[in-house]
């Protein structure tokens, strides 16, 4: 199981050299570092070359590039503007970065949709699995942006450690042999009022029962989503990601890693209890809702 | 001279987030692109907008670019001619 978050726990940064160019890695922020080093890595590891297609999903894009961009807007009241930090400065970006960097001439998208960005990347990979691709490279990344220490009082969650990630997948049309775990349902909802009712809709839909599900990860900006979720689910099935994950808008991606994880291991994070169907729900903004449905097959 | 050149040297790594060089590691007449430190054509507009932001010097034309941006001492030289002009 993971460890907890703690106030003194530190972001680390793989060793970004060995996998991205010099001279691609200076026009790069964290963010599109991360998403780079983790793409290539989720490829290296099933052996695939170029994927089908690549669905990204980002919540604040390269931030870190669009404030510089901004800051010189003002500063250079209107003059020539730098090209490289517009062009980072734009959200899409990132999944055309990767693209440039696999060499992959397929189609690529970035989703931006505040905390449901992630899902929407998601959606995207499975329509083209679909439509018959075989395999979609599916992700999400976000940097760490000092500004929003600045601005936490306005954030909906404020006691959750503030982080960053990236997070990628390859979506197959074909069930893999030797870690078979099947994306059952993905819903992206807003202006939701009532969790309960959402999930018990996903859930109906897919055939499924409440008492089917051996774990819900899940993350909230408030009290009221643990409390829906326990009139479905006992108590203890219940784990809140964001304390291992912290809170960054995309941190639904994490959840799906460590939700394969677990469903890989077939254990509880917690209990001595076996895991076979897992409930993802991200609620970190109340109105937003992203759920994701998983099975061991 | 000496002060300008070592500006340029500072505002071209930041600008250009070159990552692992340091100031004395450009040398004044050094190519700043092909052998020298490699830079690329989004690199020249952002060489560009430096000249102008930075020390109020326009570039009017590619051929004057392909002229000045050459090395360190080229852009400085061009800088301390125009500054004086205007």
């Amino acid at each position: 199981m993971l460890s907890a978050l703690e106030p003194s726990s530190e972001i680390l940064h793989p060793d970004y050299t060995s996998f991205i160019p010099a001279r691609t890695r200076r026009r790069m922020t964290d963010g599109l570092k991360m998403a780079a080093v983790c793409a290539k890595d989720c490829l290296a590891q099933i052996g695939l070359e170029q994927p089908d297609a690549i669905a990204v999903g980002t919540s604040m894009g390269c931030s870190l590039f669009t404030k510089k961009f901004l800051k010189k807007i003002v500063s250079f009241e209107g003059g020539l503007l730098s090209p490289t930090s517009f062009m980072l400065s734009t959200h899409n970006t990132i999944a055309g970065q990767i693209s440039l960097l696999l060499g992959n001439h397929q189609y690529n998208m970035t989703h931006t949709q505040n905390t449901l960005s992630f899902e929407h990347a998601l959606l995207d990979g499975m329509m083209h699995i679909e439509e018959g691709q075989n395999n979609v490279l599916v992700g999400a990344a976000d940097e760490r942006e000092e500004e929003l220490y600045n601005i936490k009082e306005r954030l909906h969650n404020q006691d959750v450690i503030l982080t960053c990630g990236a997070s990628f997948f390859i979506l197959s049309s074909h069930a893999s042999k030797t870690n078979p775990i099947k994306l059952v349902d993905v819903k992206s909802l807003g202006l939701v009022e009532n969790v309960k009712l959402k999930v018990l809709q996903l859930l109906k839909a897919n055939d499924w029962l409440a008492k089917d599900i051996d774990l819900i990860l899940y993350a909230s900006s408030h009290q009221t989503t643990k409390k829906e979720l326990s009139e479905l689910f006992e108590v203890g099935q219940l784990f809140d990601y964001q304390r291992v994950s912290g809170l960054y808008f995309t941190n639904s991606a994490f959840a799906l890693n460590y939700a394969t994880d677990i469903l890989s291991r077939g254990k509880h994070p917690v209990e001595a209890k076996s895991v076979k169907k897992i409930l993802i729900c991200n609620n970190i903004i109340p109105e937003n809702l992203g759920l994701m449905l998983l099975e061991h097959c | 001279m000496e002060e300008l050149t070592n500006t340029l040297k500072n505002q071209i790594i930041e600008e250009l987030n070159l990552e692992d060089i340091r100031a004395e590691d450009i040398e004044n007449d050094a190519p700043l692109f092909g052998d020298g430190l490699g830079l690329d054509s989004i690199d020249a507009l952002e060489l560009v907008v430096i000249m102008e932001n930075y020390h109020g010097v326009k570039i009017p034309n590619s051929a004057i670019g392909k002229e000045v941006l050459v090395s360190i001492n080229s852009m400085a030289e061009y800088i301390m001619q125009h500054q004086s002009e205007s």
